[in-house]
């Protein structure tokens, strides 16, 4: 059964609308990225999810409750993690997070047992008597998230959880993430990032004003652009021999040579690209570098709404 | 890296959740003592709620009662009648006996070497008295004939004595339009005007000073503990918007509880730091300033009522309130403009007309009006429950409103 199943999500602010049909499900142990730009409806969709949005239309249902019907039973089994650090800098970490697990009902021995989980969760043991506002960036970051954690929600849901974060910051959140989906747990992720949605998710909403432009795993979005891989291959030598010999081969779409560099169009794999290393060789090319150009999510983006992801 | 430990891994118990019904108090007592350790924590609790009020109402204190400067009236009879002695002899027990011998806070006295109004002025201006009150030569006869007015001696390096004397000598002076008949009654009966009871001089005195804020001193406190009240509560208020903009609204929205939690929770807060301040306010009062607030059943019951009314207006500028500067505006307007319709700044005088009837249906002004009709020699609870349902009806009103006022913005 689903954890969250979102179903044809309508909202709007006055008379713009903001966000219109969306729809999406998540399974036990799933992580679902909405990717989209700034604007994209990423929140408006995860407000009305959390019930803290009513649609004007459509439904959200976390393991068979309606949001709209059996609230409080719905909203037990999920944990928000808001964009913005949502903690009181003034109490410490623990103090936080027996805060919130007291607000789902947690209380003595059970609640103590809860945020010591959490805190080892997120690697906070040791600084959990400090105050927030005594906290690095990162430790915020990883505490914001541990609040959504002490009453183990069945499905969590971030919201952009790394804006604003350094690289290696942002990396031990997302392996975080990624031990989270391995003992079970849903994930509703939203990004603007590529390469987080594309790194988290095993199925991805692209959203675009609004709308649910596209959704599907990364290879089935990705299909959708409608081109092949280029292998890009530069290097002296007789380049056009290269490009001859290379159409011969099995799985290659299509070749050409352009100004000291061979591009090679074709589904890229380990042995192609071996194959094709060889046989520069034996023409006689010395190559001097390699790059695939393969179409991702930002090419899927733009393919599907004629701009750039970070528009 | 996060390390997950066994007891993280899925146990397939079931969480130990609760599920609010419409009456549970728990989410709204959980954000409430929240709120009431961050106060405390921050110090906003002790500052706004017991230190704030302390020092002005101690202030004002030390400048209006027997622990500061000290207001010394003397009575010169020019006249030496029988009317004159009447006069005199009804406004010196008007004050009891505490009032010439120095143990009041207002002294009105005759001074044997004081026989005329130099006398009075010398006396006045080598400090030795406050004020003097004159009965001219010939206002014997004046009952009878043309009305004559007593004369204030006054100093402006002594403006509360001189106006203290001046009130007296006023209303004496209108009293006497009624007295004169009175007395014009003896007279014509042939008894002697000497005999007049000194009731209404009694009430002539007394309620001067009561609109001077001598007689009944809590006031002085619950002025200033009113606008700390309020002040607090702008407090309260600004953290809950700033709690929406910084997201803490939404993740405690997220979990299973209502908005209607929140507002409550937010008021939970709003009473206890304002009983707690209340309490504190009230008896260190009484112990170090000798402040006389009443039975103690009708003030914890009276000042219930007026922290839970101050606690329904906090809902009220939640709701109202989209922004930080909103809250401090809407909390400033009521903590000032309260303060003011309701007399907090002037000792618990109201002002005339309509703004005093305005200021009367203000938590501060209910809760002031209530505290003196139920003080010493009042009435007691009985004779000001309206007062107490109307603070508890704003309490009641303010939150549900706020809570529904909240709710339609958030969603």
């Amino acid at each position: 059964m689903a954890v969250l199943v979102a179903d044809s999500l309508r909202r709007s602010f006055g008379g713009r609308v903001a966000v219109d049909g969306v729809g999406f499900s998540i399974g036990p142990g799933d992580t679902y990225g909405l990717l989209g730009p700034n604007g994209a409806g990423k929140t408006t969709t995860i407000s009305m999810v959390c019930g803290l949005l009513r649609p004007d239309g459509g439904t959200v249902r976390v393991h068979d409750h309606e949001m709209r019907v059996t609230r409080c039973q719905a909203k037990a089994h999920l944990g928000l993690v808001p964009q913005e650090v949502a903690l009181y800098e003034d109490l410490s970490g623990r103090e936080n997070l027996e805060l919130f697990g007291r607000l789902q009902g947690l209380g003595g021995r059970l609640l103590t047992q809860r945020v010591d989980e959490a805190l080892e969760l997120v690697g906070l043991v040791d600084r959990a008597a400090d105050r927030v506002v005594e906290y690095s960036g990162g430790m915020k970051r990883r505490c914001n998230i541990g609040a959504a954690l002490v009453h183990r929600p069945d499905l969590l849901i971030l919201d952009e959880p790394t804006v604003g974060v350094d690289p290696q910051s942002r990396n031990a959140i997302l392996a975080g993430i990624e031990e989270l989906r391995g003992v079970g747990m849903a994930v509703l992720y939203t990004t603007h990032y590529m390469e987080e949605a594309q790194r988290l998710c095993e199925r991805i909403g692209i959203m675009d004003q609004g709308v649910m432009v596209a959704e599907g795993t990364t290879a089935e979005l990705v299909s959708l652009v409608g081109r092949h891989p280029v292998i890009r291959l530069s290097g002296d030598g007789p380049l056009d021999s290269f490009v001859k010999a290379a159409l011969e081969v099995d799985g290659v779409v299509n070749a050409s040579d352009h100004e000291g560099r061979a591009d090679v169009v074709a589904d890229v794999s380990a042995a192609l690209l071996s194959h094709l290393l060889d046989l520069a060789e034996r023409t006689g090319v010395r190559v001097g570098g390699v790059q695939v150009d393969a179409p991702d999510l930002e090419d899927v983006f733009l393919h599907l709404t004629g701009k750039a992801l970070r528009d | 890296m996060w390390v997950l430990s066994r007891a993280c891994a899925r146990t397939g118990e079931v969480p130990a959740r609760t599920f609010p019904a419409v009456a549970d108090m728990g989410p709204a007592l959980v954000l409430g003592g929240n709120g009431v350790r961050r106060g405390l924590r921050n110090r906003t609790v002790i500052l706004m709620g017991v230190v704030g009020p302390l020092v002005l109402g101690g202030v004002l204190a030390l400048a209006f009662t027997g622990t500061g400067p000290k207001i010394d009236i003397v009575l010169v009879d020019l006249d030496d009648s029988s009317v004159s002695a009447g006069i005199t002899r009804g406004l010196l027990e008007a004050l009891g006996p505490d009032a010439q011998d120095g143990d009041s806070p207002v002294t009105l006295r005759t001074e044997p070497g004081v026989d005329s109004v130099e006398q009075a002025r010398s006396a006045l201006d080598a400090g030795d008295v406050s004020a003097a009150i004159v009965i001219p030569e010939g206002y014997g006869d004046s009952v009878t004939g043309e009305p004559e007015d007593l004369v204030v001696v006054g100093s402006a390096d002594n403006t509360i004595g001189s106006a203290v004397a001046g009130g007296i000598a006023r209303s004496v002076t209108a009293r006497t339009d009624l007295q004169r008949s009175m007395v014009a009654g003896f007279v014509s009966a042939g008894l002697d005007p000497s005999g007049i009871e000194p009731g209404d001089l009694q009430q002539v005195v007394s309620t001067e000073l009561t609109d001077f804020g001598f007689k009944f001193d809590a006031p002085l406190f619950l002025g200033p503990l009113s606008v700390f009240l309020f002040l607090g509560l702008g407090v309260n208020a600004k953290s809950l918007v700033r709690d929406r903009s910084i997201g803490i609204l939404d993740r405690v929205r997220a979990a299973p509880i209502s908005t209607r939690d929140v507002v409550l929770g937010a008021a939970i807060t709003v009473m206890v730091t304002g009983i707690v301040a209340a309490t504190l306010v009230v008896v260190l009062s009484t112990v170090v300033f000798g402040a006389s607030w009443g039975r103690p059943l009708d003030v914890a019951v009276i000042m219930l009522a007026f922290v839970a009314s101050v606690a329904g207006l906090l809902g009220l500028v939640v709701g109202l309130a989209r922004t930080e500067a909103q809250a401090d505006s809407w909390t400033n307007l009521m903590a000032f403009g309260f303060g003011v319709l309701a007399g907090s700044f002037f000792g618990g005088t109201t002002l005339p007309g309509l703004f005093g009837v305005i200021g009367n249906l203000t938590p501060n002004g209910a809760a002031m009006r209530a505290l003196i009709e139920a003080g010493p020699g009042g009435e007691g609870l009985g004779g000001v429950w309206y007062l107490i349902v109307w603070m508890f009806a704003i309490g009641v009103v303010g939150v549900v409103v706020g809570g529904v006022m909240l709710n339609r913005r958030l969603r």
